[in-house]
């Protein structure tokens, strides 16, 4: 493991939500733990744990109700926690980008996918409208897109999950991020597209060397893409090692408990092959 | 979308540029001495056509287009209207006789009295006007009984300009119905012209058409919006007989809007606004209001075949307990009077010494209603239009004053139309109606409203004694006569009280301050050559 | 069996005709607006037969209205005969379909005029100020809605809902009023409250109807801005009534849309807020929004009776008033039909729209 210069550092990060009644709860206590440049980060938790919440977090995309109340996140030298708005757009997208569960609502449903994937490359390359298209393409050609020409036709509705979650990450290779955050980014999509998804973050990962924060809720995925794990319980870190450590030795009992009940569904181990 | 929105405040800006830069003046028409009159009316012009029934702002038009062969003269009053007297004047007649008798009238025309379109207008064509209105559609036919005449051919055509009329007998008001603007003269070659095998009358054709007879041509008919009168060049009178160069015609259907444009001085003559408003304009020293009084009655009608109003008695405790003076005070601001007989204050023959229901005598009505059986009072449905506030005002005041006597009075607003139909049944028992009498004379008045078969008596009143009163007064031309008759009518009518005589609402106009020459005949419609406005 | 050249003409034509028709039948498009055309058709008969028969029933008699106080028995009964009142129901209900299929919506019975012609003479006046006043509502309602969703639960959003909810609980008239009485009498920036035109000017040569257009196409921008000037106070009155409920509409369609998953990837790949707001969520709110844009718009195009008679603007709302008043059920019936049409050809607009602005959404 390379022992350089944290890339992002959550420094004992606490968030309380408000409710409509205007009570507030936290969602958050304390997390801390550190990524480093070109490493695969695994983030596992029970839903509801808080992992989706700390990806949000580190984007400053918390939902309005959502308030940090304290702690640090540490990125490049600077507290993401202080940018303001107008900084923020410079970091996102060009920094840090995250694609999402459920990829098909996560894609302008009015906009054909050429489009949405051209316009980030026109934001973060300053390229012309037609050039950046041109490359639009290419990087859907990257993803595995066949017929990319006509697939960059199509609206959402029209793509199957897999492929809607191959143009999100054409859409983040456009933005060229020094950080890539992926929340469950299979969830929903049938095995075998779920094993392809997973070989194409590890080559992308692999050929552009961009640093993955992976959150997922299966270890199988965790030992299978990562080099690091984070297991969160109840808004709290509760152990922070390396995969081949967590699998070996599980120190805290709600990991041990984890790997109890996440491991025990069957899982076709032809799909990682 | 950014294209849109950019689009929308360019849109938004304009509109807003557009309504602070400078209005768009007429041009001058310096040549022109004398000014435009804007008159805004609460109504609207429904159509033209002489002999049918049609909306009040019409008969304004009528009267400015269709001219009879003798006309009322007019007298300045003392705040400066004009205002028709009883006697007459030739209009298209230069000149009329009447035999000893009262029967044969004899009209000469003037040979230089011409039409819109140039062409004279000759015997011939009162001849056809007189034939239009006994045997044609319209409801002139229910006029021409008060001059005794019964057939058309009791119009002769002597010459081109001599007409001769004979009545069946004598009648008082002959010259007063031929002075109604309904019988002045329509072109007959202009209706033959347009008449069709199914409208033989050219009904269809002077809905929106006249040839003018009278001093006013429409130059511009715009409907619901606008009509413009000119000066028609024809008439008998002369330019010189004109106050105005135009009287514009601006359908303005809001009271509110009408005070704002008046007070504005956008507009000169303001029509139907509320007594409510009078204080508030009476400050502003550019506005003029006019108050003239007149002979339409309101009244509360019970019907006499229906109980328990087919007991005199009832009729007249309620008679006693309804509050005159507040309704007057309140309902009309004070602008009103309160007749005291089914004959208006106002009309020849009126008089008040039979009345004797003053005001607030609760205990004599009590004890009518307990000699007729009522002494536990009842309950009853007063029906008023619901677009009269007026009448829904004053049935509240009814109420209260009933409820004084033990009688529970519910109110029952209904559209006008329906309130109509109700009244045409001649079941309505309780109801407050209104009349008036273009013949502003109390026979004319009786003999519609409450003779036995008359169908305007929607109280079902009938006493034979009061029909010979009125029909003898009717065809009397003494009016030492005519007076004892309608004394004695009144005598009988106020004691069996078939109405409650309510009120008689002052007629409102609102000028600007510099405008002259308001003239009002018995159909209180405006003469607009008249009109002019002092700098 | 013998062919003359004759026939082979004639087969040859039917056959064309079917090849084209089977073209057209194929095109979902024209598939779709030939459904939508016979669903209209089933709607205006319904629409037909109720406005004849509630407006039979309406209280009242036409041919006394039309007898006037000098009424008789005698002539109520002519009058009822020359109106074909005395005919059962159904009878004249038949008569009217019968006219209407020929156009005819019968006699105006107060100005003895064709209503159809009548009613067609409104309608201009109506629809300009209808549309101006819609134009003005998104004007007003859109900024206003998206400021209010964007900037939710801050001062600007309070404000703006504050504008909304007196927007909505005003009185019509009472705002009417009161524009008149401040920008016409008090400020005098505002022409007097008489229809469309400045007295004594000429209205332009009739093409669509409407002032502003035809007086623009008759090279006549001084007329145009006559035109203009009459028509922005009471459009705006009707626009900020009209507001409330589309800022509304607006705010939490837009509210919705910002919480939606591919807003946050717009986000979390740095494309910059204005693009965010104004093309991603606002074409995606523009969905719901539609919906009562159509209400809107037709309600503003039905004519609105308080305005019209405030501002003196002889439009088919104050004409159906009078016509209510008089029992002038011609008129009133085919006001009925002309709303009814309006919205029907709405609806249609809308879904079209509908299609065009949703990928997802096909028209069968």
């Amino acid at each position: 493991m390379d022992m350089t210069e944290p890339l992002l550092a959550l420094e004992n990060l606490s968030v309380t939500i408000t409710d409509n009644r205007g009570q507030s709860k936290p969602i958050l206590q304390g997390v801390s733990f550190e990524i480093y440049p070109n490493e695969v980060m695994g983030l596992v938790g029970e839903s509801g744990s808080g992992k989706s919440m700390t990806a949000l977090a580190i984007m400053g995309l918390l939902p309005r109700r959502a308030k940090p109340q304290s702690g640090h996140i540490w990125f490049n030298g600077h507290d993401l926690l202080t940018l303001s708005k107008r900084e923020w757009y410079a970091v996102r997208g060009s920094q840090l980008a995250m694609i999402f569960q459920n990829p098909r609502a996560a894609l302008n449903p009015l906009m054909r996918v050429g489009q949405q994937v051209a316009r980030v490359v026109r934001l973060h390359q300053s390229l012309k409208k037609r050039a950046a298209y041109e490359k639009a393409l290419d990087l859907l050609q990257q993803v595995g897109i066949p017929d990319s020409q006509t697939r960059a036709r199509a609206y959402p509705h029209q793509l199957s999950g897999g492929m809607a979650q191959r143009v999100l990450i054409a859409m983040m290779l456009a933005c060229q991020p020094r950080l890539l955050i992926a929340d469950e980014p299979t969830t929903g999509l049938d095995v075998t597209i779920q094993a392809q998804i997973f070989e194409l973050i590890k080559t992308i990962q692999a050929e552009f060397g961009t640093t993955l924060l992976l959150i997922t809720h299966d270890l199988g995925v965790v030992s299978e893409v990562c080099q690091r794990v984070a297991v969160m319980q109840d808004g709290k870190i509760q152990e922070v090692a390396t995969v081949g450590e967590l699998f070996a030795h599980p120190q805290h009992p709600y990991t041990q408990h984890l790997m109890n009940t996440l491991l025990r569904v069957d899982r076709p181990t032809n799909s990682r092959a | 979308m950014k294209n849109h929105s950019v689009f929308l405040i360019v849109l938004l800006c304009t509109v807003l540029a557009s309504g602070i830069s400078s209005q768009v003046v007429l041009p001058a028409t310096a040549q022109e001495e004398k000014p435009q009159i804007i008159i805004a009316y609460d109504g609207d012009i429904d159509h033209i056509e002489l002999m049918q029934f049609r909306s009040v702002a019409a008969y304004d038009a009528t009267a400015n287009l269709y001219e009879p062969l003798i006309t009322q003269t007019v007298v300045a009053n003392d705040s400066g209207e004009l205002v028709g007297q009883a006697e007459f004047e030739g209009a298209i007649a230069e000149s009329w006789e009447v035999s000893e008798d009262g029967t044969v009238f004899t009209f000469h025309l003037r040979q230089d009295a011409k039409f819109a379109d140039g062409t004279p207008i000759t015997a011939n064509d009162y001849k056809y006007t007189f034939d239009r209105a006994i045997t044609g559609p319209g409801y002139l036919a229910l006029l021409t009984p008060f001059m005794a005449i019964d057939t058309a051919d009791q119009i002769q055509v002597i010459d081109d300009y001599t007409l001769q009329i004979t009545t069946n007998r004598p009648a008082a008001l002959t010259e007063t119905i031929l002075g109604f603007q309904v019988f002045g003269a329509i072109s007959q070659a202009t209706a033959s012209a347009n008449a069709t095998e199914e409208d033989p009358w050219a009904e269809q054709y002077f809905h929106q058409n006249s040839n003018s007879s009278g001093p006013y041509v429409i130059t511009e008919w715009n409907q619901g919006v606008e009509y413009v009168f000119e000066p028609n060049p024809n008439y008998w009178r002369g330019p010189e007989f004109f106050q105005n160069s135009a009287t514009i015609f601006r359908v303005v259907p809001e009271a509110s809007t009408r005070e704002q444009l008046l007070r504005a001085g956008d507009v000169d003559v303001a029509l139907g606004i509320p007594f409510s408003s009078l204080d508030a304009l009476k400050q502003d020293s550019n506005i003029a209001i006019h108050a003239i009084p007149t002979t339409r009655i309101y009244h509360l009608g019970m019907n006499n075949n229906v109980a328990p109003f087919d007991d005199v008695r009832v009729r007249q405790a309620v008679s006693m307990a309804v509050p005159y003076d507040a309704i007057i005070e309140n309902v009309l601001a004070g602008y009103g009077q309160q007749p005291k007989s089914p004959v208006s204050v106002g009309m020849e023959g009126y008089t008040d010494e039979y009345w004797s229901y003053d005001d607030g005598d609760l205990e004599a009505a009590r004890a009518l209603l307990e000699t007729a059986g009522y002494g536990d009072g009842f309950e009853i449905d007063l029906t008023v239009p619901q677009e009269d506030q007026g009448r829904v005002d004053a049935a509240t005041w009814i109420q209260a004053g009933l409820a004084e006597i033990g009688i529970t009075v519910n109110i029952n607003a209904v559209p006008t139309a329906q309130f109509s139909e109700l009244l045409y049944s001649h079941e309505l028992p309780f109801f407050i109606e209104q009349w008036y009498s273009w013949g502003n004379d109390p026979f004319y008045q009786l003999t519609f409203n409450l003779k036995c078969d008359a169908f305007p008596n929607y109280v079902n009143y009938c006493n034979p004694e009061v029909d010979a009163l009125i029909d003898a007064g009717t065809f009397s031309r003494d009016p030492q006569e005519r007076a004892d008759l309608i004394r004695r009518a009144q005598q009988i009518i106020v004691e069996e009280a078939p109405w409650a005589f309510l009120y008689q609402p002052d007629l409102i106009i609102a000028t600007r301050s510099n405008v002259t020459g308001l003239a009002l005949f018995n159909d209180l419609t405006l003469r607009y050559a008249y009109l002019g406005k002092t700098e | 069996m013998t062919t003359t050249p004759d026939t082979g003409a004639t087969d040859q034509s039917p056959s064309l005709w079917l090849s084209f028709w089977a073209i057209l039948r194929s095109n979902p498009l024209f598939r779709y607006l030939l459904r939508r055309l016979g669903l209209a058709v089933l709607a205006l008969v319904g629409v037909i037969g109720v406005a004849f028969f509630l407006t039979s029933v309406l209280p009242g008699n036409p041919a006394v209205v039309r007898a006037g106080p000098l009424a008789n028995e005698e002539r109520i009964e002519r009058y009822e005969r020359e109106m074909g009142l005395d005919r059962p129901l159904v009878v004249q209900f038949a008569d009217y379909v019968v006219h209407l299929a020929q156009g005819d919506l019968g006699e105006s019975w107060s100005s003895r005029q064709p209503a159809q012609d009548e009613l067609r003479a409104r309608i201009p006046a109506t629809v300009e100020l209808g549309i101006v006043a819609f134009g003005l509502t998104l004007a007003i309602s859109l900024p206003l809605g998206i400021l209010a969703a964007v900037y939710q639960g801050t001062i600007i959003d309070w404000v703006i809902r504050l504008f909304a909810t007196f927007g909505a609980s005003v009185a019509l008239f009472w705002l009417a009023l009161i524009g008149i009485h401040l920008f016409y009498y008090e400020w005098d920036i505002a022409p007097p409250p008489l229809d469309r035109l400045t007295i004594g000017t000429e209205e332009p040569p009739s093409v669509t109807g409407l002032f502003t257009i035809d007086s623009l196409l008759a090279g006549d921008i001084k007329t145009c801005r006559d035109a203009l000037n009459h028509l922005w106070l009471p459009a705006m009155t009707l626009a900020l009534v009209v507001s409330a409920p589309m800022t509304k509409m607006i705010r939490s369609a837009m509210l919705e849309t910002l919480d939606k998953d591919f807003i946050r990837t717009a986000r979390a790949v740095g494309l910059p807020p204005r693009t965010i707001i104004l093309v991603d969520a606002l074409r995606s709110a523009f969905i719901p929004v539609l919906t009562t844009s159509g209400i809107v718009f037709g309600y503003l195009v039905a004519g609105n009776v308080i305005v019209e008679r405030v501002f003196s603007w002889a439009g088919v709302g104050q004409y159906v008033w009078q016509a209510l008043d008089a029992n002038n059920l011609n008129a009133v019936r085919g006001f009925i039909l002309l709303i009814a049409v309006v919205y029907i050809v709405l609806n249609l607009v809308i879904d079209l729209l509908y299609s065009l602005l949703d990928p997802r959404i096909r028209l069968n």
